[in-house]
């Protein structure tokens, strides 16, 4: 697992890790049962205060991607819907937000940017994994 | 204590290397002194000279070293490193004081052991010097080291530097320098420095002490309402070191306040009448001698008889005829060096460069240096009581407390120990030639040689010896019975011619028991400080110090004489400006004063002592009230600016009369000012120690807000952890 | 006192003769903490952490260490401390193990093994002399002498002044193995504020001898927030902005930092009347900034901000 912390960064350290752990179960880097360095290891690696690793987990745990198993540590879970309809769609929304407008500067029409956004849902669904 | 003991030998052992190289260069310096000195100045050389300058560059160097050992600790890294760790602030300064010790003895005791050396390879053989005095001036340094631990004092935290640096130091040097000063006085004529030795050595362990702790607790700001912020070993070297710049600052004053009097002081000698043994105060004007060409046998003398409540108020004009004789001191005519005393004929002659010259060895001998070359004296004699030896090794009857007897029994030369009587004589013509006779042999205490009056120009001298519980009287005759060769040295013929009175060569010299007086018990002592003969009896002087003269009738009466009161020399507790000392050391001292006078049965009683100076003593009562007065009106101006308040406040202005005009420097080192600043509550100065305002009770406000805090805590002002 | 709190100050105040340097200091170090002190020099840092160690007496107020007075800590408590002071000072005369065998003499706990495992990660060789050491290296033999004799509070003032970014990250590591995870507290003041962002958990900032920010990390991330405004004057000129830390100019706008953001924040900000005003992201740097540069403002511009309160 790769993780890189910037410090000059509008984003705090805690959500960067939990940006790029998140990225890399979405993308199949990670996968389901994949074991994960301890919050000890990590903060050792990484050179960054455990607290904020274990907020990270906290918090990845709580959006279920990660689980920890009492003395084995911890793991990438199960994909399992635990937020709301609601939340769900108000993070759905958040991502397009940032997506649409980023597409829309690169100066593609709508049906360049839909045709290639259904194309790499069918990658990512069918894939194994 | 182990690694901070290397720490500061490994720190301060360079300092060894300075401290050596000075002193080395000090007693290399005295080399030349030592091997060009003649028997004339030998008694400034080593001991005197050599301590004075040891004493002084030691009392520096202490001071250097101790400085030196504090300042580099004290900057704040240094400090924070050295002293978080479990190491007690005692053993830090305990460490410090073992190396500047052991830097500070070494660097002075390996150069004067190696001068103490050099001397015992001289040996006594051309100069009168002994290794053992380098001994002063090893002593002299073990005094000046208290400077060490007065500069760590001084140093320790954040010592102010008017108050809690300065007094110490100017105490220390004052204390440090006339005990010295006082104990080479002391050292080889008594037994006292026996006690003076150890009471320095405890000034030194409560200075030891008080560094220790000062290094700890001395700082600029102690807590508010403390009653001793600094503790009460720091506390009690400020109070004795405010004292003692307090009786300096009297000292200093004494001259000025002086020079305000009115009243001339004569400067006159006291005279005895040789018949009557009455006291007179004789005077000689220099205008007068000026203008008899500067002698006094054509001077006008002037004077008056001495009596019981009289204070002379004008000097008459005397008669030359009257037979006044001035007294002899006795032990005043030594200089000792407590290794060698001079001897009275090398002072009487010694601008006349005799070819010899003689010492007496402490250990008992007589030594006589030939001095042909007067840079380089050879040892001629030795003589101890069994007579004249040659230079080889010293023989084995010394004398015990060998003296001279003050003024000379025509040109013999006469001593006197603890055993008899002595006379040297030399050859007229062969001065190389001597002999010893013993006048009178036994126990005795004191020998005199005093005038007898006869005639005008005529007057024998007679041995006075006292033994014990006796004065006896002694003719010297000579092989003719006759004591007429003791006339003065000669006299003027009829045609002006000088006849000299002379005496055959080794003559025989007797001494015959004329008469003996029992000494009555009230002035009993071991002897007298001066001696003289009148028609009417003997008249004593007990001792240097004291000035009261007894006549000891041939009839078994003994008369007190009456002393002259406004003396030349000032009597300390007469000075207006002694009212300023303190009271917690006048009143000790005037008690003490008094019991020295009671011993010496002078004075019978204090109250009747003081009812005797009852103008004097209301003066300077009146003086010393206004100034506690004073004191207290100032000491509590500088309380309220310090904060002390209440009790306290109270106690200190009690001590205002213990302490006297010491008392504001007291305060002030002790405490420091309080800074005020306006309160935001009511407007008027607060101390910006104190929580709470003095005036309103508020306490103070919290910071500000901004109204950009972020605090994690519910509660502003105390965060409560997460 | 609250026994979670290693480090506990009760309206520490201290004078300069008639200055001011830390004034009513409430401030807490909680028990296995990793706490930042920040702020420009000469805001009172070394003066409250030589106070809260017992090397300077405060004018007013107390401070209590591990439960002890600061006036009163006996070399027993002292000990559970350690300190290292600003500069990293060491006897230069002394080789590295002679430092080592000084702590070891001068501490009834000594953990030789830490020691040179600290040295060894700051790369110094154990018979080299203080003297010749850099900067960074002295640091590490410094730290290792704190560390070793295994306090359980550790204060560090400007530890990270002059080091290069190795030997700042052998000291970033070494503090957060000294930590071990929440067993044991740092208190560190300093300027190196990447490094603060990385080890520590809490935060405070000293301005002018006040704490003006003592919180979480990530709380302080999330309570200051700006806006970068475009307007020909200085918006934090008019006063009308609460909780206005700092408005700094930019080429064409001006960066308002504000801190606590409400809705007040908002219709002030609406009602400023500038050309454009929108949210900005702002880093944790940004933010400290803000507060530090605060102080270096006129009056004029601080009166202001205090009316806005």
């Amino acid at each position: 697992m790769q993780i890189q912390i910037a410090t000059h960064s509008a984003t705090p350290i805690f959500r960067q890790i939990v940006d790029q752990i998140r990225r890399q179960v979405t993308s199949g880097q990670l996968t389901m049962g994949d074991s994960l360095p301890s919050v000890r290891q990590l903060a050792k690696d990484l050179v960054i205060n455990p607290n904020t690793v274990a907020k990270a987990y906290a918090e990845l745990q709580r959006d279920g991607l990660l689980e920890s198993q009492q003395g084995r540590g911890i793991f990438v879970a199960k994909k399992r819907t635990i937020y709301t309809k609601a939340e769900r769609t108000r993070r759905l929304d958040e991502a397009i937000d940032r997506f649409a407008s980023e597409a829309l500067v690169l100066d593609f029409s709508h049906e360049e940017i839909l045709n290639r956004l259904s194309s790499k849902l069918e990658q990512l669904t069918h894939e194994p994994g | 204590m182990k690694a901070l003991l290397i720490k500061e030998f490994r720190e301060n052992l360079k300092w060894l290397a300075v401290g050596l190289v000075v002193f080395s260069f000090v007693a290399y310096s005295w080399l030349p002194a030592v091997r060009f000195s003649s028997p004339y100045t030998f008694r400034s050389q080593i001991d005197n000279g050599l301590s004075a300058v040891v004493g002084l560059l030691g009392g520096l160097f202490a001071f250097a070293i101790g400085v030196l050992q504090s300042a580099f600790d004290l900057r704040p890294g240094p400090r924070a490193y050295l002293e978080h760790r479990g190491v007690k602030s005692s053993q830090i300064v305990i460490a410090k004081l073992i190396t500047g010790f052991t830097v500070y003895s070494a660097s002075i005791v390996i150069p004067l052991s190696f001068l103490a050396v050099y001397l015992a390879r001289v040996g006594i053989q051309s100069i009168p010097v002994r290794p053992a005095q380098v001994f002063p001036s090893i002593v002299a340094a073990f005094f000046a080291f208290i400077l060490h631990p007065i500069a760590i004092f001084c140093l320790a935290r954040c010592a102010s530097w008017w108050g809690t640096k300065t007094v110490p130091i100017i105490s220390a040097i004052a204390i440090a320098g006339p005990s010295f000063g006082f104990f080479s006085l002391l050292v080889f004529s008594t037994n006292l420095w026996i006690w003076l030795l150890p009471a320095y050595v405890v000034l030194l362990a409560i200075v030891c002490w008080a560094a220790i702790d000062g290094w700890q607790k001395l700082s600029l700001n102690p807590p508010a309402g403390q009653a001793s912020p600094n503790g009460w070993r720091v506390n009690g070297v400020l109070i004795l070191g405010s004292l003692v710049c307090t009786l300096i600052a009297i000292q200093f004053l004494s001259p000025i306040a002086s020079s305000f009097r009115v009243a001339e002081r004569r400067d006159y000698d006291l005279k005895f009448d040789l018949l009557t043994g009455e006291p007179w105060a004789v005077s000689i004007r220099p205008e007068d001698l000026l203008k008899s060409n500067l002698t006094e046998n054509k001077a006008s003398i002037y004077g008056c008889k001495v009596e019981f409540g009289v204070e002379p108020k004008e000097y008459q004009l005397l008669p030359k005829k009257l037979p006044l004789q001035q007294m002899h001191g006795n032990m005043a005519e030594y200089v000792e060096t407590g290794m060698f005393k001079s001897t009275r004929y090398d002072q009487v002659y010694h601008n006349m460069n005799p070819l010899w010259t003689s010492v007496i060895d402490a250990r008992g001998y007589l030594l006589r240096y030939s001095v042909v070359d007067a840079r380089h004296p050879i040892l001629d004699a030795i003589i101890d009581r069994d007579g004249v030896h040659p230079p080889k090794s010293l023989p084995g009857k010394p004398f015990r407390n060998l003296r001279e007897i003050s003024g000379s029994l025509k040109s013999l030369r006469a001593f006197y120990d603890d055993n008899g009587v002595y006379v040297l004589r030399q050859h007229r013509s062969n001065a190389s030639e001597m002999q010893l006779y013993t006048l009178v042999d036994g126990s005795v205490l004191g020998a005199y040689q005093s005038d007898i009056h006869h005639a005008e120009k005529n007057r024998i001298q007679r041995l006075i010896v006292v033994v014990d519980g006796e004065i006896r009287e002694y003719r010297l005759l000579d092989k003719d019975n006759s004591e007429e060769w003791t006339h003065g040295i000669g006299k003027e013929g009829d045609d002006g011619e000088w006849i000299e009175n002379r005496v055959g060569e080794f003559q025989e010299i007797r001494a015959e028991l004329f008469k003996s007086i029992a000494i009555p018990k009230s002035i009993i002592r071991n002897d007298f400080y001066s001696l003289l003969r009148t028609q009417a009896g003997y008249v004593v002087q007990l001792s240097s110090f004291n000035r009261k003269h007894f006549l000891l009738g041939f009839d078994g009466t003994v008369t007190e004489l009456p002393t002259p009161s406004n003396f030349m020399v000032t009597e300390g507790f007469g000075d207006p400006v002694s009212a300023l000392v303190p009271p917690v050391v006048g009143v000790p001292a005037l008690l003490s004063h008094y019991i020295y006078r009671a011993k010496r049965g002078e004075s019978t009683e204090l109250v009747q002592w003081i009812l005797e100076k009852k103008s004097m003593f209301l003066t300077l009562a009146g003086i010393s009230v206004i100034f506690v007065g004073l004191s207290m009106w100032v000491v509590n101006r500088m309380l309220r600016k310090r904060g002390i308040s209440g009790k306290l406040r109270m106690a200190w202005l009690a001590a205002c009369i213990a302490f006297g005009v010491a008392t504001p420097l007291i305060v002030a080192c002790i405490y420091a000012v309080r800074v005020r600043e306006k309160c935001p509550a009511c407007g008027k100065p607060r101390r910006i120690d104190l929580a709470a305002c003095e005036a309103c009770g508020e306490s103070w406000p919290k910071n500000d807000l901004h109204g950009i805090e972020v605090y994690d805590h519910e509660k502003n002002p105390i965060p409560v952890g997460v | 006192m609250n026994p979670d709190n290693a480090i506990q100050t009760f309206g520490l105040t201290r004078y300069f003769s008639k200055r001011p340097v830390v004034q009513e200091l409430d401030f807490a170090v909680p028990r296995g903490s990793i706490v930042g002190l920040l702020g420009l020099n000469g805001a009172g840092k070394s003066t409250a952490i030589k106070m809260m160690l017992g090397f300077l007496t405060p004018t007013r107020g107390s401070s209590q260490v591990l439960g002890c007075n600061s006036q009163a800590l006996k070399p027993e408590d002292r000990v559970r401390i350690g300190y290292a002071v600003e500069g990293h000072f060491l006897y230069p005369w002394m080789r590295v193990q002679d430092c080592e065998a000084f702590g070891r003499d001068t501490f009834p706990r000594w953990n030789r093994e830490n020691f040179y495992s600290i040295v060894d990660r700051f790369g110094i060789g154990t018979t080299q002399k203080v003297s010749w050491l850099s900067r960074g290296q002295r640091a590490g033999v410094s730290l290792a002498s704190t560390i070793s004799s295994d306090p359980e509070l550790l204060v560090l003032d400007d530890p990270a002044l002059g080091l290069d970014p190795v030997s700042r990250r052998a000291l970033n590591e070494t503090l957060l193995d000294f930590n071990d995870s929440g067993a044991r507290t740092v208190l560190i003041s300093s300027h190196m504020l990447d490094d603060i962002e990385r080890i520590c958990d809490r935060i405070a900032i000293m301005v002018a001898g006040q704490v003006l920010v003592d919180c979480k990390l990530d709380e302080f991330r999330s309570r200051i927030a700006a806006w970068s405004i475009e307007s020909s004057t200085d918006p934090g000129l008019s006063g009308q902005i609460p909780g206005l830390i700092h408005s700094h100019r930019r080429t064409h706008s001006w960066l308002v930092t504000v801190a606590n953001p409400n809705e007040a924040t908002l219709s002030a900000l609406d009602q400023l009347g500038a050309v454009s005003c929108e949210s900005a992201e702002i880093t944790f740097e940004e933010a400290v900034i803000a507060y530090l540069a605060r102080s270096r403002r006129s009056d004029t511009f601080l009166t202001g901000a205090r009316a806005a309160s």
